[in-house]
């Protein structure tokens, strides 16, 4: 079978990637905004922490397992009423922001309080032997503490959020992977695929390299 | 305004008059622990850390705790910023009973207590300027420009003034604890706590770290705890020491007393330590000695005659030196040493007599 490069758009495939870079974008923003809060109280009320508090922790812990363990694509359909009511739509890049948000925030909320836990304990206790209320800990010890482990988890998440994007692409979520499916699976134009696999490997790559080099950078250690 | 003057004046004065009658006066007790009790829950069963702990110290005073790792010390040190809770008993810091203190309240007495810790526990992501300014920022205290100026202050008095823009991973450890230090001392706390300071470090650093303890401790007329495992921490700069093994205080009194008379096992073991007194056993000195053996203990000025020479030309014995220690405890010399004596039991009888009337203790050996 000969591959006839002609039949690709441009256009469109960078449109796509536009597309994809957006709900990336977006979801990551939210999924920040939503699991660095969470991940910080999941940490927080474990055993021997600061808010201690088994039953919330225990409650928390399952809902995240939960959410982390339903599939992706399933989640996406399931999501499509109360992502309709939120955003009017179900479809295109606004359509597949909620099922990305709410699909990477568990993990991310995860990948948060592993970051967290990294951080000395002796430290934490030292700066509560200076007088530090709980605020004070989590906003002057814990969170700059973690940062190289927190940007390290951001880049994790904004590669997972990529897959995802292509994902969504099932339910017409817009960007490369709607693409892929439209024209590269059902016209069966196997260059479109090819050409938006490589885009995606591309992306992953400088988004892994950009973090890395974040992490790099704020690392003191 | 005019009569607040005149009733401040005369105060002023009576210090000038009379600094000693003030100073006794002024003597108050910046810990007094009553009672502490402590037990620990390990797998379902009860672990007694702390048993009926009393102790005080006074203001100004470098006081020791030392016992081997699990004989509960670190968890004493750390009841008297109440990072650990007694189960029951009394903690009073500075005329207050702290166990009964709010939530804000802790956390203001704890701005009045420094602590330094055997790892450090610095924040790698901040640098050492950054490491000293935390307790300010932690306190809102002062403007910006007057936190710089007393973090100036702080790394200028251990020293690290140069090294001010790197971070602790760019440190050695020496360096470490002097950054410690000064962060513990940033909201000048009447009352420093070393938990371990000087055991991560090698004894030249050791040294130094003490030498700089008791250095603030003479400067800032800081009361000073600190605990360790080791005789010779002790020894450098503390005034009194407590003997603590498996929960209790079996030993507490001035450093030279407990050091040179230990009454306890415990403290004997790891007095023995310092003073190689175990190594007298081993070299077989002992057994195969022919005359008396005594070790003879003394302190301050004695240290400096030359008391074996005139005991033995004033009663006319021979002696050998089998072991001997000349040192210092932190600023009074002492020695130690372990004589056999040659010659008739009635002159050995008198020497003995004079020795102890020149205020030097007498242990008969053998």
């Amino acid at each position: 079978m000969g591959l006839d490069w002609s039949v690709l758009d441009w256009g469109e495939i960078g449109l796509a990637s536009w597309d994809t870079l957006r709900m990336m974008g977006w979801s990551l923003f939210f999924t920040i905004l939503f699991g660095l809060p969470l991940g910080v109280l999941l940490f927080l009320t474990s055993r021997r922490q600061l808010l201690q508090h088994t039953w919330f922790n225990r409650v928390l812990s399952f809902v995240a397992n939960v959410l982390r363990s339903v599939p992706f694509l399933i989640l996406l359909v399931v999501m499509i009423p109360l992502t309709a009511w939120l955003v009017g739509t179900s479809l295109g890049v606004e359509g597949a922001i909620p099922p990305l948000v709410v699909g990477a925030t568990p993990f991310f909320a995860r990948l948060v309080e592993n970051a967290l836990r990294e951080v000395d304990r002796g430290v934490i206790e030292a700066v509560q032997s200076l007088g530090a209320s709980r605020w004070q800990i989590v906003w002057k010890v814990l969170l700059p503490e973690a940062r190289p482990g927190l940007l390290a988890a951001v880049t994790v998440t904004a590669i997972t959020l990529v897959s995802y994007t292509a994902m969504s692409g099932v339910i017409g979520g817009g960007g490369l992977g709607d693409l892929a499916i439209r024209y590269g699976y059902q016209r069966f134009q196997t260059e479109v695929m090819i050409v938006t696999v490589l885009i995606l490997i591309v992306l992953v790559q400088l988004l892994q390299m950009l973090g890395d080099w974040l992490v790099a950078r704020v690392s003191k250690k | 305004m005019y009569s607040f003057t005149v009733a401040v004046k005369p105060v002023s004065i009576s210090y000038r008059v009379t600094p000693r009658l003030l100073l006794k006066r002024t003597v108050t007790h910046v810990i007094r622990l009553e009672n502490l009790e402590k037990t620990f829950i390990v797998d379902g069963r009860a672990v007694p850390a702390l048993r009926g702990i009393e102790l005080s110290v006074p203001a100004g005073e470098v006081f020791g705790i030392i016992g081997r790792s699990g004989a509960g010390k670190s968890t004493l040190i750390r009841m008297l910023n109440l990072l650990e809770r007694p189960d029951s008993g009394r903690i009073v810091i500075d005329g207050q009973d702290v166990t009964s203190l709010s939530e804000t309240e802790l956390r203001s007495m704890r701005q009045q207590v420094g602590m330094v810790f055997q790892h450090f526990n610095l924040l790698s992501s901040r640098t050492v300027a950054e490491n000293v300014r935390l307790p300010l920022e932690l306190t809102a205290s002062g403007s910006r420009a007057e936190q710089h100026a007393r973090v100036d202050e702080l790394l200028e008095l251990v020293g690290l003034s140069a090294h001010r823009d790197k971070y602790p991973s760019q440190l050695s450890g020496g360096q470490k604890q002097r950054v410690g230090i000064a962060r513990a001392l940033a909201n000048r706390p009447k009352l420093l706590l070393c938990d371990e300071a000087t055991s991560a470090l090698d004894p030249q650093t050791t040294q130094s770290i003490l030498d700089l303890i008791a250095d603030i401790n003479r400067k800032l007329q800081l009361t000073v705890v600190l605990i360790t495992h080791e005789m010779g921490v002790i020894r450098r700069i503390a005034d009194r020491v407590a003997v603590i093994d498996a929960g209790r205080i079996v030993e507490i009194g001035p450093v030279a007393e407990v050091f040179l008379h230990p009454k306890q096992p415990a403290t004997q073991s790891m007095v023995a330590e310092l003073s190689h007194a175990d190594e007298l056993e081993d070299s077989g000195l002992l057994a195969s000695a022919t005359g008396a053996v005594w070790r003879l203990t003394f302190v301050g000025a004695t240290t400096h005659e030359p008391i074996l020479f005139e005991t033995a030309h004033r009663y006319g014995l021979s002696f050998s030196l089998l072991q001997g220690t000349v040192s210092r405890l932190k600023d009074l010399p002492y020695g130690q040493l372990v004589v056999e004596w040659q010659g008739e039991a009635d002159k050995l009888a008198e020497a003995r007599e004079g020795l102890m009337a020149r205020n030097v203790v007498v242990e008969v050996l053998r």
